[in-house]
């Protein structure tokens, strides 16, 4: 009988227990996939990536969507559209070009037909630069305007701006809201399917991040893959000596490579001062007049015109400058230390020999890779 | 009958048994506990004192003639007579150490380590040092730039310091330092000098042959550095500018030029004359 009341006790504390169970619902989480950025030997492995937008596989794919999407005017009509691509493209180093099928000798102009202060800067290796976008960085992540701290905001700048894009926020939003197949990427890339334009820049600015070049033959020629031929190898060494063409201390070499400080000189173009977007305008000191970014040298060859207002066409003129034009000032910066002979006074044949290194900084890898490419087909247009 | 006389015996002889396995255990456990407790007592009547340690904060100053170094003005006059400015100063500290009464040398930073010093860059100035054990300290010492063992290419990847790279084929590693100006030449043009220091080459017409190391470590002596327990001490290393122009070697800008990253024989002197650039004080 014990044993009865004991067996029967037990069976109604498991019935207990188990009707406690109810019934849950399923939870719908939203999970991204960490975009890992794989770092060569050599390269830098501080990466300038802001806090608040970590880059996702997610983010990447809507951003490189949103880059290319002409309706980021706002507009629909053929004659209206321009994104990002319309101006950076891939195989121009994400720049114009001299030869952009568009904007005559490299000059860009944006939806209302209006010239750009400056040319452009490629879109390359952006993710390692800390010292400020823009030819005087004035976005920078110290900057105490907020909305001047990364490439997010430079792509809030672009758009709005009245000599590229000058585009209208809402009318953008409205219009990506209605398009198939984007509330369902935005979804992915950040929870939520209405679309903000915050996260249209923080999407587009992940994938900038992902556009890295590290595979040159110069590159390869470090890693022991190849070659280069005696004019290249000599080519290398006037670029990395005083007495040669000096190039390094500016734009920099295997021990960074770079190939850029990211950092500002007077390089000795001019010696009046009145250009209103130069570094001084950023830091206010009188030594930064006429001091703007040291571009990278990766894939150089493609991307001209060069200097801040694309005043020379070719690496041919930019070397003939630094051999015999470069002019003094006040402001002039101390690494131009053969500024008084006029510049380097490389002789011809070492001139051929410089530009032929250059040419090694060219990265076919990057300039042809697909998934920095135009997509075949927008999200509205892939279940058509 | 006979299988409760049995089963009694054999339990009997079992309680036994484990009663004379129990006696021998507790005899061993007291040997055990004795045995502890005398390797206690010696530990606790020989173990030292934990040892106390301070901290110190060390400071950089660049200075001309006693003063702070003024950037961008041509304020100053060296050995040679060469008026110059002083644009920016980027410079490299290794094996920093103190040296106490006893010649013992205390590490002040792990052999990886390097103190990149950077005019432009106020982070870079000071740095504060922890657990040092309490004591009396005569001298602080540093090595200027890297030996051959720590002067290693590639070895900084981040910037900064990656733009202080020294090219391969001039010897590799980096920069010891860039100290970048502008002078007045006989025409009375403002020239710009590189005063950068680092591996020198030897050469054979345009062939390089050899390399030299142009580091140097330094001593500075102080008189009594006390480092308390908890408490932080506070020192200054100077480096004082005109130093590296002026002796033993007087140096002249308008012979070397610019430049003299491949002119061994200037940076051999600017080393030799590095033997009382630096100066070390307590920081007030």
């Amino acid at each position: 009988m014990n044993a009865l009341k004991k067996y029967v006790g037990w069976v109604m504390i498991l019935l207990i227990v188990s009707s406690c169970k109810t019934e849950q619902e399923p939870i719908t989480v939203h999970e991204t996939t960490p975009y890992i950025i794989d770092i060569p030997f050599a390269f830098p492995t501080k990466l300038n990536i802001p806090e608040d937008n970590p880059m996702t596989v997610e983010g990447v794919e809507l951003g490189r969507y949103l880059f290319y999407d002409g309706r980021m005017s706002g507009r629909t009509h053929p004659d209206s559209l321009m994104s990002c691509g319309t101006c950076h493209l891939q195989k121009n180093n994400f720049e114009a070009g001299i030869d952009h099928p568009v904007f005559t000798d490299g000059f860009v102009h944006g939806i209302n037909g209006i010239q750009t202060q400056h040319v452009m800067l490629p879109l390359i290796n952006l993710v390692w630069n800390h010292n400020g976008y823009g030819w005087n960085g004035f976005i920078t992540p110290d900057n105490d305007d907020p909305a001047l701290r990364n490439i997010e905001d430079f792509v809030r700048i672009a758009v709005l701006a009245e000599d590229e894009i000058a585009g209208d926020t809402n009318r953008i939003k409205k219009l990506f809201q209605n398009l198939e197949g984007y509330p369902e990427l935005f979804f992915k890339a950040f929870g939520s399917d209405k679309i903000t334009f915050k996260n249209m820049e923080r999407a587009i600015a992940q994938f900038v991040r992902t556009l890295i070049s590290t595979d040159s033959r110069f590159d390869r020629y470090l890693r022991g893959e190849t070659q280069l031929t005696a004019s290249e190898l000599n080519g290398f060494v006037l670029f990395t000596t005083e007495e040669g063409a000096d190039c390094f201390h500016c734009h920099g070499g295997s021990g960074n490579p770079l190939f850029t400080t990211h950092l500002f000189y007077n390089n000795g173009k001019d010696t009046i001062f009145d250009e209103p977007m130069d570094r001084f305008a950023v830091t206010g000191d009188p030594m930064d007049k006429g001091a703007y970014k040291a571009p990278t040298l990766r894939n150089i060859e493609l991307s001209g015109p060069y200097m801040h207002d694309g005043r020379f066409a070719t690496l041919d003129e930019v070397i003939d400058f630094y051999s015999h034009h470069v002019k003094s000032s006040e402001q002039i910066d101390p690494l131009m230390h053969h500024v008084l002979r006029g510049g380097v006074q490389l002789t011809p044949p070492q001139k051929e020999d410089l530009k032929a290194f250059i040419r090694t900084l060219r990265d076919d890898t990057f300039l042809t890779n697909p998934d920095f490419a135009e997509p075949k087909k927008f999200p509205d247009e892939i279940s058509k | 009958m006979v299988e409760t006389v049995c089963l009694f015996s054999t339990k009997f002889v079992g309680f036994v048994y484990i009663e004379q396995i129990i006696s021998k255990l507790m005899k061993s456990l007291e040997k055990i506990l004795l045995l502890v407790a005398v390797v206690f007592m010696i530990g606790l009547f020989s173990c030292k004192k934990p040892v106390k340690e301070g901290s110190v904060n060390i400071r950089i100053t660049h200075t001309v003639d006693g003063q702070p170094a003024v950037y961008n003005q041509i304020n100053y006059i060296n050995a040679a007579g060469n008026q110059y400015q002083i644009s920016e100063i980027q410079w490299f500290i290794t094996e920093l150490a103190l040296l106490d009464e006893a010649n013992k040398s205390f590490s002040l930073m792990g052999t990886d380590e390097a103190w990149y010093i950077d005019t432009d860059l106020e982070e870079t100035m000071q740095r504060t040092i922890l657990a040092i054990p309490e004591g009396n300290y005569k001298a602080l010492e540093f090595v200027f730039g890297f030996t051959e063992e720590t002067n290693l290419s590639n070895r900084f990847v981040n910037p900064p310091e990656s733009f202080m790279f020294w090219p391969e084929h001039m010897g590799g590693g980096y920069h010891y330092m860039k100290l970048n100006g502008k002078w007045l030449n006989p025409q009375g043009q403002k020239e710009p000098f590189n005063f950068h220091l680092g591996i020198g080459q030897i050469y054979d017409g345009e062939e390089i042959i050899d390399f030299v190391h142009n580091y140097f470590k330094v001593s500075l002596p102080m008189s009594d550095l006390k480092i308390i327990g908890e408490k932080s001490s506070n020192l200054v290393i100077e480096m004082q500018i005109e130093n590296w122009f002026q002796s033993p070697n007087v140096y002249d800008h308008n012979e070397w030029g610019g430049a003299i990253m491949q002119k061994q024989d200037a940076m051999r002197i600017a080393i030799e004359n590095g033997h009382d650039v630096f100066n070390v004080m307590e920081d007030l």
